[in-house]
């Protein structure tokens, strides 16, 4: 049996920032894994001369806010990782990336640490409280992920998580109660912003992928350090490897 | 009739270690049933050198023992609040110093001679600098290669 492909999946779609951002997110990946393919999935007006120098594969996408999910539905390595554009990479751990499935068929980072709370938006909403009254609501973060597209199943969940967060960002789906309407109570409408929330929905309510076996890597913090945390707090054990710009004010920035 | 209860919560002022200043917190029941809050501070000796009945009343009431606790235990919490709040603020600023970094790199990319340098080893340099100057000092240096004005030599 042939060795598995290995790559990363950059998605830079809507804004120059993100083009300029995932150009400098390669070429700080290969700064530390040099061997490292890298597929690049932008909007064909961003491409220029930078990119294709850098990127060992390239994919044209449109505007949608979400073109990350099409992205990484469409990556062309068997073991694939996706990182968000606005992060850059610090560490030659990024190389072992790959080793870390850990018997799982998806692996995100997580948000079930209450310490980091403090870093996120939105959490909780009754709809996923737990069956002894805990509160519930996102466990994963999409910030990064770790899949193995050789699984079937795995390609299924990430068109069906690009086509329901489609969806549901147009406000054609949301879950429903038994009168048919939207069941605003127990999932806020506030929370219809959030892919987050289609992940949640996949992976929790959906029949079909009771079997995907979904983690959170080890020590996951490093693996997707936003900006904001706060050190002294040390959500991660080992040195950063991927660190967050997501809050940046430079995304408000015009670029040439 | 004393229409007011002096909270527990009394203690000697900073930087008066003999027990001659205290505060403490009067709260009062007032006519409407709502209840208001005074804040006090006693010297021990009034002008004429007799002793402060403000300052004998709560010290009667609590007692010197109860007031040095208090005393310790919100001097450990002030200097506790004062180490979060500076950890709170260099974190912040260290926040705003990494995004600014990065936007800084991404102006950098934007200059077309750094954009269209393949001079990997000072786009690395460039890349992991930890400070404007540093990030600055590369940049020059990436555009004077590419203008001919450094040598590779």
């Amino acid at each position: 049996m042939s060795e598995p492909t290995k790559g990363f999946v950059i998605v830079a779609s809507t804004k120059k920032f993100f083009y300029l951002s995932a150009i400098n997110l390669i070429e700080s990946i290969k700064d530390y894994y040099p061997e490292a393919k890298c597929c690049l999935v932008t909007e064909e007006h961003f491409l220029d001369d930078r990119g294709r120098r850098v990127a060992d594969d390239i994919l044209f996408c449109d505007n949608h806010t979400r073109a990350k999910l099409w992205g990484m539905a469409r990556s062309p390595y068997d073991l694939t990782f996706y990182i968000d554009a606005d992060t850059e990479c610090e560490h030659e751990d990024i190389a072992t990336i790959f080793d870390k499935f850990d018997g799982h068929d998806v692996m995100f980072t997580g948000l079930v640490d209450k310490a980091r709370h403090y870093c996120y938006a939105e959490v909780f909403f009754d709809g996923a409280r737990k069956p002894d009254g805990t509160p519930g609501g996102f466990e994963l973060c999409g910030g990064v992920c770790l899949y193995d597209m050789r699984n079937p199943l795995v390609q299924e969940f990430m068109h069906d998580w690009y086509d329901l967060t489609v969806e549901q960002y147009a406000r054609r789906w949301w879950p429903t109660k038994e009168d048919g309407t939207e069941d605003l109570e127990n999932y806020p409408a506030s929370f219809k912003r959030w892919d987050q929330f289609s992940l949640w929905w996949l992976t929790n309510r959906e029949p079909k992928y009771k079997d995907l076996k979904v983690g959170i890597l080890d020590d996951d913090a490093r693996w997707n350090y936003y900006s904001k945390y706060k050190d002294h707090l040390k959500h991660n054990r080992e040195p950063v490897v991927i660190r967050h710009f997501s809050s940046a004010g430079a995304k408000k920035e015009t670029y040439r | 009739m004393q229409n007011y209860e002096i909270l527990d919560n009394a203690f000697w002022e900073d930087g008066v270690d003999d027990r001659s200043v205290l505060k403490c917190i009067r709260m009062y029941n007032q006519p409407d049933g709502k209840r208001r809050k005074e804040v006090l501070q006693f010297s021990k000796l009034l002008p004429d050198r007799s002793l402060c009945p403000g300052y004998k009343e709560v010290v009667a009431k609590l007692g010197n023992e109860k007031i040095d606790q208090n005393t310790k235990e919100r001097r450990e919490r002030k200097q506790q609040e004062a180490n979060q709040g500076r950890i709170k603020k260099e974190q912040a600023q260290k926040t705003q110093q990494l995004e600014k970094l990065f936007h800084m790199k991404l102006q950098a990319l934007e200059i077309p001679e750094i954009a269209n340098s393949e001079d990997k080893k000072l786009r690395t340099k460039l890349r992991r600098s930890q400070n404007e100057v540093e990030m600055n000092a590369y940049a020059a240096l990436i555009i004077g290669r590419e203008l001919g004005i450094f040598s590779n030599e």
